[in-house]
């Protein structure tokens, strides 16, 4: 048996970013920052401070140089908006939004993630299901979900359902998709060894192929999450009456610009949260990742 | 002596026959690998398969664990043909193959929770962790121990289901001198033990006349058997074995050999 590198799909994705972590590392030893997972932290949440007072600097120049809340509010009145919707908001208010949009997100969001995978394993376990669902889902990824919304009100009316569904079917391609080539990119002699160990095919699928193709499966479950939050607005066109996206788009039809970035930066920001737990969860979950397995 | 020779001739345990085989680069061009391999191990015998790197060994191992069919010929276990991998015949790979979301004692455990075998295989395992000398790291990560040491896992994994066939390619040679002699020791103990079958490739001639009953000397493209030498030094052998001037003699006709074929 000759060895074979592994050749996961992800393994390009991981090198940038052990570099990235390593180009860190430096960084932070240079410093003299601790080390450690909170060394880390300190040193990303430093970078980011600096980067978040730069943009507010420059946003906050240029709308003193607009000169009109409706075109470009101040930070300052943004920030007083966000303190009234949080406090008192009725129908507009910040916290009850949020709360609906990010139900929505996990409900919608996690549907297509349980759906991708399990799609995505049946396809690599079975050729016939690869060869019909494979084009089927190469053809239907490229369409924005927004253009499926229309359809979906007029099939599922204008329910919570839909915009989940607008949320799974921004989620299920991209999952589905790396969760084949991560199963495909296994190592072959982890599976042969497995075998030759005395474990069947189902033992096989569980104790080495899907924790083999982990790794390569969340990231594509994190990238989806990202997704997810940039199609929220298209999920809350259809027939809301709250959700962040919904409160966006109806600030827009008041002019209400200062709400506008409110909705803007609070999806933003919840992407952003979200997206580190995941980070934490990965880390939690795939110890390995990264560190030259044979 | 005589009676174990009686013993091989009425069973033979592993029999390779007429194997032929290339392989494609996908391009339409195939390059035949091996040609005509015949041989045969008996029962409870240790064999060395040796040759020059790029020869095949690799290969036949492969074919012989089930991992991948000859085109042409059969390999052949007790009588039966080999089609599929099988927890019978264990394999020690050259790389260690580990799984590192698995601690090392689950490494282990690995073979005896897949056969349903868990509660029985617990002191063996544990037994064999100690014996390759990684006591205290049960509950290590692969990743966590040096490439040496995740060669011992390997072996401890394959040796705790105690197979009948026992395929090794080149497993010592990532180890340190010393790590190695341990190891072929420890080998040779559960070997003569455990009383399995052994076919052992290895690059190191010193190593396969230390261990062997018998060593098959490959050749090159395209591979096949070019001699087969036995190797009678009484039992139990040790490193002492290398002054001898009959090892001495036999390790040098076999480096000639070696040499005949490479140029
Ligand atoms: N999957 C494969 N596809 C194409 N060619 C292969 C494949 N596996 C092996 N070969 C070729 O077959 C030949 C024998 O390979 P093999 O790995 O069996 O050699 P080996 O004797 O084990 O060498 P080494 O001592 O270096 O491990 C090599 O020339 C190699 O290029
Ligand atoms: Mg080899």
């Amino acid at each position: 048996m000759t060895d074979l590198p592994s050749a996961t799909p992800d393994a390009a994705l991981e090198q940038v970013d052990s570099e990235l972590v390593r180009g860190h590392r430096l960084s932070r030893k240079r410093r003299l920052l601790p080390t450690g997972r909170w060394g880390d932290f300190i040193a990303t949440t430093a970078s980011l401070i600096t980067a978040l007072a730069l943009v507010v600097a420059l946003w906050w120049i240029a709308a003193i140089a607009f000169n009109d809340p409706n075109v470009l509010p101040s930070p300052e009145e943004v920030a007083d908006r966000a303190d009234e919707l949080l406090t008192n908001g009725g129908d507009l208010g910040l916290v009850h939004n949020a709360q609906v949009s990010l139900i929505r997100i996990l409900i919608g969001w996690g549907g297509g993630v349980i759906a991708g995978v399990a799609v995505g394993i049946a396809m690599v376990s079975n050729r016939w299901i690869l060869g019909l669902l494979d084009p089927l889902i190469e053809l239907g990824r490229p369409i924005p979900p927004l253009a499926f919304a229309p359809l979906l009100v007029i099939w599922f009316g204008i329910g919570e359902l839909p915009k989940y569904m607008i949320l799974g079917f921004t989620t299920f391609p991209i999952v589905a998709i790396s969760t084949v080539a991560a199963v495909k990119g296994v190592d072959r002699n982890w599976i042969l060894a497995a075998q030759s160990l005395g474990a069947g095919r189902l033992y096989v699928l569980r104790r080495v192929t899907i924790p083999a193709a982990l790794p390569g499966i969340l990231v594509s479950i994190r990238l989806a999450n990202g997704l997810s939050w940039s199609s929220l607005v298209a999920a809350e066109i259809i027939a809301s009456t709250s959700g962040l996206g919904w409160m966006i788009l109806q600030a827009g039809r008041f002019l209400d610009t200062p709400t506008i970035f409110v909705g803007i930066i609070t999806i933003g920001l919840l992407a952003f949260i979200t997206d580190r737990v995941l980070r934490v969860a990965e880390a939690w979950l795939v110890p390995w990742r990264g560190k030259g397995a044979s | 002596m005589n009676e174990s020779k009686l013993a091989k001739a009425a069973d033979t345990g592993l029999r390779l026959q007429g194997i032929s085989h290339s392989f494609s680069d996908g391009r339409g061009r195939a390059t035949d690998v091996l040609a005509g391999v015949s041989f045969e191990v008996g029962a409870r015998e240790f064999v060395s398969l040796m040759g020059p790197s790029g020869c095949g060994k690799s290969t036949v191992l492969g074919m012989v664990a089930g991992f991948l069919s000859p085109e042409q010929g059969d390999v052949r276990w007790h009588g039966e043909r080999v089609t599929a991998p099988d927890a019978a015949r264990g394999v020690v790979f050259q790389k260690p193959h580990l799984y590192p979301w698995c601690e090392v004692y689950d490494n282990v455990m690995f073979g005896p929770r897949a056969l349903g075998r868990e509660r029985e295989s617990r002191d063996l395992a544990r037994d064999l962790i100690a014996e390759v000398g990684l006591e205290g790291f049960e509950r290590h990560r692969p990743y966590e121990l040096s490439g040496g040491m995740q060669h011992r896992v390997a072996l401890a994994r394959t040796l705790v289901n105690r197979p009948e066939l026992l395929l090794m390619d080149e497993p010592f040679a990532a180890l340190d001198a010393q790590t190695r002699e341990e190891m072929q020791a420890l080998l040779l103990e559960v070997w003569q033990r455990h009383r399995c079958t052994v076919l052992f490739v290895t690059h190191d001639i010193e190593e396969g006349l230390l261990l062997s009953d018998r060593i098959l000397v490959m050749g090159h493209r395209p591979g096949s058997i070019r001699a087969d030498i036995s190797v009678d030094f009484e039992r139990p052998r040790d490193e002492t074995l290398v002054f001898d001037q009959r090892f001495v003699d036999l390790r040098s006709s076999v480096r000639t050999l070696f040499r005949k074929d490479s140029s």
